[in-house]
């Protein structure tokens, strides 16, 4: 028996359109989230304050600025097409929430975790691997973004020194590890800096090295996502 | 009036029928690669563990408990993340795959965190845990499917899922039998099919943010997608659309 309703069936290609879509930098986010949780945890590292006792206390900050905070901004580099700042961001992300969690866990005296300047296998491992894609993103980041090569550079070269110095043990290769991550968390927080100034400014207040004036497509007096801003 | 009517299509069969469809048109996104941080978190976690695994570093029983941590997020929610942004950029294999051994990495955290509470106790390599072993059941069989599908890609891509999904299977095999041998050939295998993974995720960042390529993509010309260009540093193989002073988002690589 034949159906008395037929489905329309198209047989020729519909139209296509690349749309593009701007967003606010997700750099911004993702620099100071990584720059915030590299000046803390790499100064306390590199045993420049505190105690043993102290990453009870700011363990939390790592777990969600450093680390949910900065996944945040990796998923929306996706929608920002930046490729380098997704790599970046979200394999420090989880670092961070990694880290937050080791000390959520000695917090609760779930697990015991070695002192500054003891060897540290496990941290030291990951720290190689972290070295490894840091210097890959850097090298990427060198194509449009100097300052973000330097941030990253610097930060590969931290988590070397870091690793070494958890897996030999050495406390001075370790302290060395800190202040260089302290070192790209400066250069990590002027690049974040320099976005947002050169996003809302259309220029550039901090040198980036970008090529011209920036000149976002807008509807001034449109909601926030039409125009730039709120 | 006559030319109004005449200046719209005329209606075909399913119009008599009154279930017509309206004018559409697709749209596409562009989006950053995901893959670069699925294959990140990949190498990362399955360096760690599979190194731990062949008695590189650390100890049997004393590492897990401050090593599944930063495998859980890393290797577990990154790469899944990256899977789930997979299905936008339109990537059967990555959407797949990426979130499969995403999910494996959370699990594996769960499994450690369990034991680190004391909860479970997980026994020496040598002692058969089949289940824990059917784990790798379906991840060697659905890895080794998605290298089928990775010749169409590149060599790289395929040599990680070849890799990983015949050292899953022998994995699945040591766990089942007890046999710290055939786990050991597993893990070579995934050092192996993790720096595949490295390189694989570095060759296609590098070539999206320097607009040519940088590394090999290790293309078959007439096996596989791209073109042989692809095998040559210094060859542009995509033109991407953007509007250069605009916001990120409308230009390539902010």
């Amino acid at each position: 028996m034949e159906t008395a309703i037929r489905r329309p069936v198209r047989t020729t290609k519909p139209e296509a359109r690349i749309f593009l879509q701007p967003v606010a930098a997700p750099s911004v986010l993702g620099y100071f989230a990584l720059g915030s949780g590299l000046i803390i945890w790499g100064s306390w590292f590199a045993a420049g304050w505190g105690t043993e006792q102290d990453p009870s206390s700011f363990f939390p900050f790592l777990l969600l600025f450093a680390g949910v905070g900065q996944l945040g901004a990796a998923l929306w580099a996706y929608r920002a097409r930046a490729g380098v700042a997704a790599a970046l961001h979200g394999s420090w992300a989880a670092f961070f929430m990694g880290v937050g969690l080791i000390y959520l866990l000695v917090t609760t005296h779930t697990i015991v975790a070695p002192a500054r300047g003891d060897a540290w296998q496990s941290l030291g491992q990951w720290l190689i691997y972290m070295s490894v894609i840091s210097l890959t993103t850097a090298v990427a980041a060198l194509a449009r973004s100097p300052v973000g090569f330097v941030a990253q550079a610097v930060l590969a070269a931290g988590s070397a020194f870091a690793a070494a110095g958890l897996l030999l043990p050495s406390a001075s290769l370790q302290e060395v590890g800190g202040w260089l991550f302290v070192a790209a968390a400066v250069f990590g927080f002027y690049a974040g800096a320099a976005l947002m100034l050169d996003s809302v400014y259309g220029i550039a207040v901090l040198p980036l090295l970008r090529r011209g004036k920036a000149e976002p497509v807008e509807y001034v007096r449109g909601d926030p996502g039409v125009k730039v801003g709120q | 009036m006559a030319q109004v009517e005449h200046s719209r299509p005329a209606p075909d069969e399913a119009d008599l029928a009154g279930d017509g469809a309206p004018p559409s048109a697709i749209y596409l996104t562009p989006i950053a690669p995901p893959v670069t941080l699925g294959l990140f978190g990949f190498f990362a976690s399955t360096m760690v563990v599979s190194t731990w695994l062949l008695g590189w570093w650390g100890t049997p029983t004393g590492s897990p408990a401050t090593m599944f941590e930063i495998a859980a997020f890393f290797g577990g929610v990154a790469q899944f993340a990256a899977g789930l942004w997979s299905f936008r950029a339109r990537d059967y294999i990555g959407s797949a795959l990426l979130t499969m051994w995403g999910t494996y990495w959370m699990a594996w955290g769960f499994l450690q965190a369990f034991a680190a509470a004391k909860f479970i106790t997980i026994p020496p390599l040598s002692t058969p845990q089949p289940g824990f072993a059917v784990w790798f059941i379906p991840l060697a069989l659905f890895t080794s499917w998605g290298a089928i599908a990775a010749i169409r890609e590149n060599v790289p891509l395929f040599t990680v899922l070849a890799t990983v999904g015949s050292g899953s299977a022998f994995v699945c095999g040591g766990f089942w039998a007890g046999s710290p041998t055939w786990i050991h050939v597993g893990a070579w295998l995934f050092v192996f099919g993790a720096c595949f993974a490295w390189y694989t995720g570095a060759m296609v960042l590098l070539e999206y943010s320097w607009g040519r390529v940088i590394l090999p993509f290790g293309v078959i010309p007439g096996l596989m997608k791209l073109p042989g260009a692809a095998n040559r540093p210094g060859a542009r193989i995509a033109a991407p659309v953007e509007y250069a002073l605009g916001q990120p988002g409308t230009r390539h690589t902010p």
